[in-house]
């Protein structure tokens, strides 16, 4: 699903992020990439949703070579992979369901049929009572299952999270890993960056470890540091 | 809508930016149409006008009448006895009839108008004319007229152009700057958007058509002061140049209109399409 060879990124100041990495994530997968700050774990998402260019070196995701993708193929690229913060990236002025929906409405898929979507998406991630809430009246934790909702209602192949505990507290970022755990489960390919090494270690899912842009371990059933 | 009201300032601003270019355009076109209507209702008419001496001659008057027929590039000779004269400012300048009636004396000379086949021609015939000082007391030449008219007419043009282009790169920087404003202030849910998978027109759609509105709405209040101005000024400058019969087409204001509400649109678009292009890399 989330194929990358030999991917080279350098930055403009000369600092090299990503340094020969190479590894191949098949569809269904639940992957943790791990790593400490800078070692490159923003960059490699930011380059599989094509928000940043290689400097050289192949990215495939769904069997589709992404460095060769066309602009105007890139938002085709993007409605296969929902992207989920660690800030939420809620829209402040939007109630929970609106949020939802507004995933619909960015991909065109908003018809008579959308809120028996959202009220399904919000029901996955146990929010359907909050559906008229706004971002505000949410805890931080509220948030991330609304930022999940809105990810999962479009049905992506693909699912990256960048930090999605990152501000959340222990048993809530338990709880959000849980939900993408079920997600991965009904068939979602499911990349999870974090530093949280407890439910890395707990979970014991498949590991790729990146320090200073190198893939240092790719180990099934890894954990934070073996 | 929500997010021109969001940033309604400088929204109206840009509104008003553009309905003073565009009053300006619109001028500037209803000028330069009421010169070329002026210098085509003086090519229609003669185009030498020689005034009489009260004591000239009538045997020598006819007899002038007689020769300037008989040349080959005359088209029309006609007199215009002082009768004549009085009773045709009687009728186009009716407002200043009474003025008449209380001078006892007729202040108008008797004249001789001339038609050319060829016009360049007039020139000449004027200067044998005013060779015949015992008889004709001054000759009108149309054509210096006409000549000052287009040379009016091009420079009105020139100065004009230059001042509607002015005005609309001014215009174009206030739409492209309102629109910026109003990227700016959406930022975080274009950012979203695109994250998700929103197309290139999808983010962009909404600004432009914010622009055309600015635009549209500018291109509205101008037309509707164009509209206005010309009907009031076209009447009192008719009045003034009665004697002169302009032919202005009715179908002209509405189309001056017409195409000025394009121009907005278009100008509005434009502005804004390059500005999201610009600060969105859409």
């Amino acid at each position: 699903m989330i194929v990358f060879h030999e991917v080279v990124k350098v930055y403009e100041t000369g600092a090299c992020a990503l340094d020969n990495v190479s590894f191949n994530i098949a569809e269904r997968d639940f992957v943790f990439l791990v790593g400490a700050s800078g070692a490159g774990k923003t960059t490699l998402i930011r380059l599989v949703n094509k928000d940043q260019e290689p400097t050289s070196g192949s990215i495939f995701v769904d069997g589709m070579n992404i460095t060769r993708l066309r602009r105007q193929d890139v938002p085709g690229l993007r409605r296969k992979i929902g992207v989920i913060f660690q800030d939420f990236k809620l829209l402040s002025n939007l109630t929970v369901a609106e949020n939802v929906a507004f995933a619909l409405k960015v991909v065109g898929e908003h018809d008579r049929r959308s809120p028996a979507r959202v009220d399904e998406a919000l029901d996955t991630v146990g929010l359907a009572g909050r559906a008229g809430y706004y971002p505000g009246q949410l805890s931080g934790g509220e948030a991330q299952r609304v930022a999940i909702a809105r990810c999962l209602v479009t049905k992506p192949p693909v699912v990256i999270a960048d930090e999605p505990t990152g501000n959340l507290d222990r048993d809530t970022a338990w709880e959000t890993v849980q939900l993408l755990v079920r997600i991965n489960a009904i068939g979602t390919t499911v990349v999870v960056a974090t530093h949280n090494r407890e439910l890395v270690d707990t979970m014991r899912r498949r590991v790729i470890a990146l320090d200073s842009g190198r893939v240092v371990r790719d180990e099934v059933g890894g954990g934070y540091h073996d | 809508m929500s997010s021109f009201w969001r940033n309604r300032f400088t929204g109206f601003a840009a509104i008003i930016t553009t309905a003073i270019m565009l009053v300006a355009f619109g001028a500037l076109l209803a000028v330069n149409d009421t010169l070329d209507n002026m210098i085509a209702a003086l090519g229609r008419r003669t185009n030498l006008v020689a005034y009489l001496l009260d004591d000239a001659k009538p045997s020598e008057v006819s007899a002038l009448i007689k020769d300037l027929s008989a040349k080959p590039d005359v088209a029309e000779v006609i007199f215009v006895s002082r009768e004549d004269a009085a009773e045709a400012f009687r009728q186009t300048l009716s407002e200043l009839a009474q003025v008449l009636d209380v001078i006892e004396t007729n202040p108008f000379p008797a004249s001789i108008e001339v038609r050319m086949l060829d016009p360049s021609g007039a020139l000449r015939l004027a200067d044998d004319l005013r060779g015949k000082s015992s008889m004709v007391e001054q000759v009108l030449v149309r054509a210096d007229v006409v000549d000052r008219l287009q040379r009016i007419s091009r420079l009105t043009r020139i100065g004009g152009a230059v001042l509607v282009v002015g005005l609309g790169a001014v215009t174009l920087f206030v739409i492209f700057n309102t629109i910026r404003l109003a990227v700016y202030s959406r930022r975080e849910e274009i950012e979203i958007m695109k994250l998700i998978g929103a197309t290139d027109w999808f983010v962009r759609g909404p600004f432009v058509l914010e622009g055309a509105f600015i635009g549209l709405v500018g291109a509205g209040l101008a037309a509707l002061t164009v509209l206005i101005g010309y009907q009031r000024l076209s009447a009192t400058f008719n009045s003034l140049v009665a004697f002169l019969p302009i032919e202005t087409e009715t179908t002209f204001v509405t189309n001056l209109s017409l195409f000025t509400v394009l121009v907005g649109l278009v100008i509005g678009s434009v502005g804004s399409y390059f500005s999201v292009r610009r600060y969105l890399g859409a």
